[in-house]
Order: structure tokens, then C-alpha cells, then sequence
């Protein structure tokens, strides 16, 4: 309902999909660009959506069809970049200096995970969703979600080693 | 080391320290920015917002047809709890001649030369053609919703969540999962079913499940349930082995694999629901080569892991509904 009342061109209902889908948004970009481009990205993404929403035939298909753009715009920002290096993202990321290289360092594990489990991951520990607020939010099944996740954070907790840097530095 | 609480990484729930401390060392990157309206402003086109207008009025001439149809003229056989049919002349309740009424629970309604429309609660309509013969199996707000198409046209438009919305027919269960379809079914009880929006679900020959999404159709047949659906532009080849496969031919299956092209990846991926665990191997290895598994996992995972094998079926589903690009994935080196 709200996405047809956007797609009639009510702007509070417009405003509501920014405000609940924004965050998957910014995730998936987040998966392939710096940090310090990814909200640029999710703008840039919602005004492609606006203009292309009349489009969309199924309102269902939604959410699968706006990361779809997230995805595309992120992967055309990146065309002629070089790919996005631990170091060049520490600086500009918003936590404390004393935790910063290893918020990177887990940033570029979840980088290296195949997309899908990228993605969801990112959205649960970066975005803050649950596994049912993910499905919803991104069109998948909660089974394929919670695959997602179970493998994704399997991968990732090798990745960051048993014993490895995350631990280092907990505490 | 303790053993990690799935539980915590799904919903929050339980406890997983680990899962926890990444969350709070990662969070304060979590998108906080409002929208930018300027940069709308700058983008903004108005044609798309007149097709969608359209289309929205048309909708509502719809809701409004269900908010003005009379419902004083009800015969006596037919009267609540049912659901309200209107049309523009009389029709059959039960035997009683009506141009408008309520269609009650194990009623019959029969449209002779006129069409009718059925009010589905509020949930949306089913418009029934001429020489059309419907029966109510049951009707609860918020719960079921069920009719028994025995023969003629019917038109359905539901929004509603998943299965609340069903129709029986002599060769197939249609199940509605918030969608536009148009079902025939003649005296024979064989029949056909074009998905416009949405998905149904369609039981077949050996009771397992398929489906069909906007822009396929299925036949139903007699007895044997539903086939597989096909994209609305199915080649002639394909559709040719589809119909091999309902008449139970032993080569079938590899003919619909060999006629099969990245379009069919639906077709190929409901196939991969229906056969025999043995047979699956093969199918999934030519899905692979039309849509290959989300994060190029293996026929060999996706058959360990129904959940796996879910996530690959959606996948397909929404590269059919174009909510994916089926842009080429090349999964020659692993991820």
C-alpha cells in the first residue's frame, strides 16, 4: 500500500520507504564502496527509485527491486576505482580511534564474503536489522536469511581467526 | 570456547558474545542520514507518476465498485455469511434468479449469458464470465477464503497477505499469494491459469508444489493436477517438452532441459521442486547454467541444504519478476 501511494506520488509515503528501507540501503552499498561514500550512494539511489518507481509493476517486489538499484549505482560509482583498501577507509569512519583499525579490519572480512552473505551480514552487525526485519527489508525468504547469516558468520568468524585481531582488541 | 547461540544471530534472542561485541564495534556505521529532498527535487520526472495515477484510479473504481454495489435484493437462499456478487443482470444463486445478493457458504453460482463479479471480503475481487459455475467452500475474514471454480473464466484480483485467498478446480488447487490471475476451466475440468501480477501456487501430479509467477501460465489437467508453468513467450520446443512431461514420457525431463534457455530459468527451477531426488542433480546443473546459485555455491551444497536450494529458487524468481538483473555471473572462479 505505502509503495503504491508513492508510486501515486504522495511524498509522506515515499518518505516512509526511505525510512524503513534506507538502512538495507546503505548496507548493500556498504558491501562494495568506502564508507564515506555510501550514504551519498543511498540518496542517489532513493532519487533513481522516485523517478523510476512508475516502473515497478509489482509493489511487492519492492524491496528486491530498490537493492537492485543499490546495487548497480554502487557498482557503477566503483567503475575505474580501484578497489576499496583497509587503510583508506580508517580515517574516516565514525568510531573511536582506539577501535578504528578494527572496525576496518572487520569491514574488509565482510567484504570478502560472497555477496550474499556480505550483504546480510552487513545489514544484522553494521545496520542493526534482525534476520526477519532483513527478509522484509530486502525481499528474501527468512530461511534464505537465516542461511545467510548462520554461513556468513561461520565464514567471517574464520576469517577473523579463533584467536585472531578481533579478539586482540576486544575488551 | 563456548558453542555460538544462532538464536542470538537471527532475532537478537539468547546470547552470542561474539556477535554482540561486532555489532557494538560496527554499529556507529549504521545509516543515520534523512532523505535528501533536494536531491529528489533535482531528479524528479513526472511521467512515471501519471501511468502509476492511472493506474491507481483504476484501482479505486474498483473499491468503489465494491462500496456501491446494491445489497438489498437478496434471494432467500442466498444471504450471509458469504460473499456479496453483483452483475448487470440476473444470475443463478442457488437456483434463485438475481442480479445481486450474497453468495453463501456451499452456495452456487451460475452466470448463464451475463458476467458477474464477486466481492472477495476485503481482499479483492474475482470477476466471472459468461457460463460460468462457481461454488463457496468457505469465506473468514482474515482467515480462508476459498471457492470451487467447476467451470467457466474467472478474473482474480487479490491483495492480500499469502494463502489467504484459494480456488479449487476439478484438476487443480490454486492457492493466491497476493496476485492477478485469470483461470479457465471447461466441462471437461481441464483448464489453464495466466498469472498477470503476484505469484500462485499450483499443486501438481505427484503433490508437490510449483510457482507460477507473473508472466507464466500453467495448464490444469484432469486428474493429474497442474503442469509446469511456462513464461508467457515459452519457445514452441520448450512448451512441446513441457507437455511430454504431463503425459509422463520417459525422456521428457531431459527434453525440457534441452529446450530450456536463461527465460526458463522459472520453468527449470520449478521442475527442480517436482522431480525425483535422483533426478534433481541434473536439473540443478542446467538451472546453474541459466541462473547460477546466489554466491556461485555448487549443485552439490544447494542439494545438502534445503534452505540453500530456497534461496537459489528465489533468486530466480526475482530475476524473472526483474526485480534482479539477469546479468551474467561468472562463477568459473569461486568466490
Amino acid at each position: 500500500m505505502v509503495v503504491l501511494a508513492a508510486q501515486r506520488g504522495d511524498r509522506r509515503a515515499f518518505a516512509e520507504l526511505y525510512r524503513r528501507f534506507s538502512r538495507a540501503v546503505h548496507g548493500v552499498v556498504l558491501a562494495k564502496v568506502r564508507y564515506a561514500d555510501a550514504a551519498d550512494l543511498v540518496q542517489d539511489t532513493f532519487a533513481l527509485a522516485l523517478e523510476r518507481l512508475g516502473q515497478l509493476g509489482e509493489p511487492a517486489a519492492f524491496p528486491g527491486w530498490l537493492l537492485s538499484i543499490a546495487r548497480h549505482r554502487a557498482i557503477d560509482h566503483l567503475r575505474g576505482k580501484r578497489p576499496v583498501a583497509m587503510g583508506d577507509e580508517l580515517p574516516e569512519l565514525p568510531v573511536a580511534a582506539s577501535r578504528a583499525s578494527e572496525a576496518a579490519q572487520v569491514l574488509t572480512a565482510l567484504r570478502t564474503l560472497p555477496e550474499a552473505y556480505q550483504e546480510t551480514l552487513i545489514l544484522r552487525l553494521v545496520e542493526g536489522l534482525s534476520g526477519p526485519e532483513i527478509a522484509e527489508q530486502t525481499g528474501l525468504s527468512p530461511g534464505s536469511v537465516r542461511v545467510n547469516l548462520h554461513r556468513g558468520m561461520k565464514l567471517l568468524r574464520e576469517q577473523l581467526g579463533e584467536n585472531g585481531a578481533s579478539d586482540d582488541q576486544a575488551g | 570456547m563456548t558453542k555460538p547461540d544462532d538464536d542470538y544471530l537471527w532475532d537478537k534472542t539468547g546470547d552470542d558474545p561474539e556477535v554482540a561485541r561486532l555489532e557494538a564495534l560496527l554499529s556507529p556505521l549504521a545509516h543515520q542520514a534523512p532523505l535528501d529532498e533536494l536531491r529528489l527535487k533535482r531528479r524528479r520526472s513526472k511521467l512515471p507518476f501519471v501511468i502509476a495515477g492511472a493506474i491507481a484510479a483504476a484501482i479505486a473504481l474498483v473499491i468503489m465498485g465494491k462500496v456501491v454495489w446494491p445489497r438489498d435484493s437478496v434471494g432467500t437462499s442466498c444471504i450471509g455469511p458469504g460473499m456479496v456478487f453483483s452483475s448487470a443482470g440476473a444470475v443463478s444463486c442457488n437456483g434463485d434468479a438475481l442480479a445481486t445478493g450474497v453468495l453463501p457458504i456451499h452456495g452456487k453460482l451460475e452466470t448463464g449469458s451475463r458476467e458477474a463479479e464477486l466481492t472477495i471480503a476485503d481482499i479483492g475481487t474475482a470477476t466471472l464470465s459468461a457460463n460460468t459455475i462457481v461454488r463457496l467452500d468457505q469465506t473468514q475474514i482474515g482467515k480462508r477464503h476459498q471457492l470451487y471454480l467447476q467451470e467457466g473464466k474467472m478474473h482474480a484480483k487479490v491483495i492480500a497477505p499469502p494463502k489467504i485467498f484459494a480456488v479449487a478446480t476439478p484438476s487443480a488447487d490454486v492457492i493466491d499469494l497476493g496476485c492477478e490471475y485469470t483461470m479457465e476451466i471447461d466441462r471437461s475440468g481441464a483448464g489453464t491459469i495466466s498469472v498477470q501480477t503476484g505469484r500462485v501456487e499450483l499443486e501438481t501430479a505427484n503433490g508437490a508444489v510449483v510457482l507460477a509467477p507473473a508472466g507464466t501460465h500453467a495448464r490444469l489437467l484432469p486428474g493429474r493436477r497442474a503442469s509446469l508453468p511456462l513464461i508467457d513467450r515459452a519457445s514452441p520446443g520448450i512448451t512441446a517438452a513441457v507437455a511430454e512431461l504431463e503425459d509422463g514420457k520417459p525422456d521428457a525431463i531431459g527434453h525440457v532441459l534441452a529446450a530450456a534457455t536463461k527465460a526458463d530459468a522459472i520453468t527449470i527451477a520449478n521442475l527442480a521442486r517436482i522431480v525425483t531426488v535422483a533426478q534433481r542433480r541434473t536439473v540443478l546443473e542446467t538451472l546453474g547454467s541459466l541462473v547460477p546459485a546466489p554466491g556461485c555455491a555448487s549443485v552439490s551444497e544447494a542439494l545438502a541444504s534445503p534452505d540453500l536450494l530456497e534461496i537459489w529458487y528465489d533468486h530466480v524468481y526475482l530475476i524473472h519478476v526483474g526485480a534482479f538483473d539477469a546479468t551474467p555471473v561468472n562463477c568459473a572462479t569461486p568466490p
